[in-house]
């Protein structure tokens, strides 16, 4: 039994763990879910301290239906977009926008992991904090706890989900 | 509008066939027209495939507002499909900054003087009294090509990139409804050339609505009779008359003056010894049918001064532009992604950045005096 299902991971992680050398771990652990732009577009290589990049391949894990592939159709995407103010959806990484209008539209509690603090704000806006988590807290769930930059720390995730919230009690970034 | 006539509009504005955008994102060219014609609607990962190829946002595409104005001005169009795709750029870097500005609520609003005339009877007369005007009223001093720049930037909210192209006398500006005044300068001119050219180009702006008025056309050449007006401008607004005139008059010995001195006068005022002849040739110095052959003289001698002038590197993005990027992903409005391709930079750089933040920043206390 996975650790966790139906995780999303938006780009930013998938690269992390690749760089880390966690993801065959990570994809073994849990259930990992990518939106098709991140898994096509945004998560191709990761770059070592001399800018050399080191490309990874995700269609291999693909096919051996190591790792799904979601998409989002147009009129996911404009459901989504339609929740908040305008300005929000620029804002977000084309993968993490597939990614959460999947997530919303979805019958399935699924949770996303990402390292970006625009996430947690919306997760927050649209009261669905409990679907965030950071990367932190999944390695520690799965027994791969090691110390990781800011962006992808509890901490961070804290911190910008209690900004969503706020802004959510002012009605700031809603429709 | 719907989004087949959006992707169609975007292809036509990139100057591409289907042919070419089938090439470029292996998405076939029976598809491409059905998406155009609305008898299919794409995925979202192939519609973020075709955003890319036409250098518009994902969100050009699901908006519902009806097709921004874009009208843009070409001094020296390149050749297609090079045109296109330097405009592709331009408007990109536009709607980028516009984010930025937005997310932040630090929008400018573009306050530049406002011209009278009538496109008919425009005169020399008319462009010297604007450059006159023009630099009283956004006080560029006595040397204006030394904050031209920077004032049009920060303070009267015109938007200027600059990125390297051919020709090297082409440079583009743009008013568009959605993101305000631009200026596109091209970075393989060395800075007194480009501050000329951002003169040229303010020129345009001002006079905007005189010589386009409400035209509709996404692209427009001047009328090289403009494109007189607007090198009048230029001269007259980097180098005032009395300014000039008090240095020239200066190191004029028994009615003449070194071309050692010309290039001084030129470094002073941060323009071209060229752009210098002119200017003394209109303040009657030595005959208009002159000004040719001394600028002949000029450039068989001018290594000796040009090759010790400093030229510079400028960056693609404004300065303003970066410190709006960084401030936008330091508050989390922003994500790496989208940061990293605001600033040209790899998603590595962008988290490395990042993370410095995550030190947090110090504050100062401040007592009252």
């Amino acid at each position: 039994m996975k650790k966790f299902r139906l995780l999303l991971l938006d780009a930013n992680v998938v690269i992390y763990l690749f760089e880390i050398g966690l993801w065959d771990e990570l994809v073994e652990r849990c259930e990992v879910l990518l939106s098709r732009i991140v898994a096509e577009r945004e998560a191709q290589f990761f770059e070592k301290d001399d800018g050399e990049k080191v490309y990874f391949d995700l269609q291999s894990y693909i096919a051996d239906n190591r790792v799904t592939v979601i998409d989002a159709s147009v009129a996911d995407i404009k459901a989504f977009r339609d929740l908040f103010d305008p300005v929000y959806l620029p804002r977000l990484d084309d993968g993490e926008s597939e990614s959460l209008a999947y997530l919303i539209k979805s019958p399935d509690k699924c949770l996303i992991c990402s390292a970006d603090a625009i996430v947690f704000r919306v997760l927050a806006l649209l009261n669905r904090i409990e679907q965030g988590l950071s990367l932190e807290e999944i390695l520690g769930e799965i027994g791969l706890n090691r110390s990781v930059p800011w962006g992808f720390s509890k901490q961070f995730r804290e911190h910008w989900t209690k900004r969503g919230q706020q802004e959510r009690v002012r009605g700031i970034g809603l429709r | 509008m719907p989004i087949g006539e959006r992707l169609r509009y975007a292809r036509e504005r990139a100057g591409m066939t289907l042919r070419q955008v089938e090439e470029r994102t292996n998405i076939g060219e029976s598809s491409l027209s059905e998406f155009e014609n609305g008898k299919r609607e794409p995925r979202l990962s192939l519609l973020q495939a075709l955003a890319e190829a036409y250098r518009r946002s994902l969100d050009f595409f699901l908006s519902d507002e009806p097709l921004p104005r874009e009208v843009l001005l070409w001094r020296e169009q390149p050749p297609s499909p090079l045109c296109e795709e330097i405009e592709g750029e331009f408007l990109r870097l536009c709607e980028q900054y516009h984010n930025l500005e937005t997310w932040l609520d630090e929008r400018r609003v573009t306050r530049l003087p406002k011209a009278d005339g009538d496109a008919a009877t425009y005169s020399y007369t008319d462009a010297e009294g604007l450059a006159h005007q023009t630099r009283k009223a956004l006080s560029l001093g006595d040397r204006p090509a030394q904050n031209l720049l920077t004032t049009l930037e920060e303070e009267c909210g015109v938007k200027v990139f600059h990125k390297p192209f051919d020709p090297p006398g082409a440079a583009v500006c743009c008013v568009t409804e959605a993101f305000g005044v631009a200026v596109l300068l091209n970075s393989r001119n060395v800075r007194w050339r480009r501050n000329f050219d951002l003169a040229h180009e303010l020129f345009h702006l001002l006079t905007w609505l005189i010589f386009r008025g409400t035209q509709t056309e996404t692209r427009a050449t001047p009328a090289p009779k403009e494109e007189q007006f607007a090198t009048c401008f230029a001269g007259n607004l980097l180098m005032p008359t009395d300014a000039t005139r008090a240095a020239v008059n200066e190191v004029i010995k028994e009615g003449k003056i070194a071309f050692a001195d010309m290039f001084d006068i030129a470094r002073q005022f941060d323009v071209s010894v060229e752009a210098l002849i002119w200017r003394m040739a209109f303040l009657r110095y030595f005959n208009h049918d002159d000004a040719p052959k001394i600028i002949d003289r000029y450039k068989r001698v001018s290594d000796m001064w040009e090759g010790n002038r400093v030229h510079d590197d400028p960056p693609m993005r404004p300065p303003r532009f970066r410190a709006l990027a960084i401030r936008a992903l330091r508050q989390g409005e922003v994500s790496l992604g989208r940061f990293a391709e605001y600033l040209g930079i790899s998603r590595r750089e962008a988290r490395a950045m990042m993370d410095q933040d995550a030190r947090g920043d110090e504050e100062v206390q401040i007592t009252t005096a």
